[in-house]
């Protein structure tokens, strides 16, 4: 029951990331297409749980092997896809976002409601960071768009989720060297309240065509997905009051990095959110020291 | 050898072999064409999905939570 209920949640945060980002990108999201996705998924990962166990290796196993086996469900069933609505996913490179992104889903419920692994490989995802980020900045367009792997992103957004990836790297790799505290639950809460408040901002003031009737639910994902992440590496950083100040930089640069991503961004507008984010975590009494 | 994971590779790899990488026209004129072509390819899909797990609990020995 326990490794059902795991995979459960599991599929379901994959699939989750999944839709907001077909939905942020405004990419395909067919109730049929994400069932398969969803059925082929679970039973990889509760399969894998009950007859092999729950950890780290069999995460990465199952996150590589349900994408796959949903790629080639993909390519067989060709011949009665309806291919105006199914044009994704053609590329490998697909599958290998697909894997992160559920081995990211995995890894948070064994981490953090599993509690099985006490010590987070934070200097080896570091590293990983590090390499896709700089994958990302510095390999031209033209091949990740070939290749599928530019994540419908525009040639000029697509270095800003490099330098984001590398930002990343670089706060693990610190967090690691320097053994930080890692506050991620409350910092989790935080994010939550923030990106409720900024997203309630924009409903009221009927801003930058960001919130309309249509995109409210993507454009409160996509503000979730920023401000967690911040909220990762500023608690993270906040654990020390010497490191306050670099911890401000680092929300001013993932907001500067996120928001070009999304929309033309501006010093007053970065002006604007960063206090969101710390007025949140006051609020919410994440450790200052 | 655990002869359930065996058993389950080979009865897996067999479905996922027919109703996942053979041609539908071959499938059928061999009088396997059951239902619509896409529920046979999803059929194949769960076989490849039981041939993957018992080959992996095959070479990976079980552990629990």
């Amino acid at each position: 029951m326990k490794k059902a209920l795991f995979s459960l949640i599991v599929t379901f945060l994959m699939n989750s990331l999944d839709v907001i980002y077909h939905l942020l990108t405004h990419t395909a999201v067919h109730l049929n297409y994400v069932a398969v996705k969803f059925t082929v998924i679970f039973l990889v990962v509760y399969l894998v749980s009950r007859h092999v166990g729950i950890g780290l290796q069999e995460g990465i196993v199952s996150a590589l092997a349900g994408p796959m086996i949903f790629y080639m469900y993909y390519v067989a069933a060709t011949p009665t896809l309806d291919r105006t609505l199914f044009v994704l996913d053609e590329n490998v490179g697909y599958v290998l976002v697909h894997s992160a992104a559920l081995f990211i889903a995995y890894w948070f419920m064994l981490v953090h409601v599993l509690k099985e692994p006490a010590d987070f490989p934070k200097k080896q995802f570091a590293l990983l960071f590090g390499v896709i980020g700089a994958f990302y900045l510095f390999t031209p367009f033209t091949f990740l768009e070939q290749t599928g792997l530019h994540l419908e992103l525009t040639a000029s957004q697509s270095p800003f989720l490099g330098l984001f990836l590398l930002l990343l790297g670089l706060t693990l790799f610190i967090v690691d060297k320097y053994d930080l505290k890692y506050n991620l639950i409350p910092a989790f809460f935080a994010a939550l309240l923030a990106a409720l408040f900024e997203v309630g901002a924009h409903m009221l003031l009927r801003t930058l065509g960001l919130v309309n009737e249509l995109h409210v639910f993507s454009s409160f994902a996509y503000v979730f997905v920023i401000l967690v992440a911040t909220m990762i590496v500023s608690s993270a950083w906040l654990s020390s009051r010497t490191t306050a100040a670099l911890s401000l930089l680092t929300a001013v640069l993932l907001e500067i990095a996120f928001f070009n991503a999304a929309m033309p961004s501006n010093p007053l507008f970065v002006a604007l959110h960063t206090p969101i984010i710390y007025l949140s975590q006051a609020i919410l009494k994440v450790p200052y020291e | 050898m655990n002869k359930r994971a065996l058993s389950a590779l080979v009865i897996g790899s067999t479905i996922a072999l027919v109703y996942l990488f053979l041609p539908p026209k071959l499938i059928i004129s061999a009088g396997l064409g059951i239902l619509r072509h896409n529920d046979r390819v999803m059929i194949g899909t769960l076989g490849l999905i039981i041939a993957f797990v018992s080959a992996y609990a095959l070479i990976k020995p079980r552990k629990d939570l």
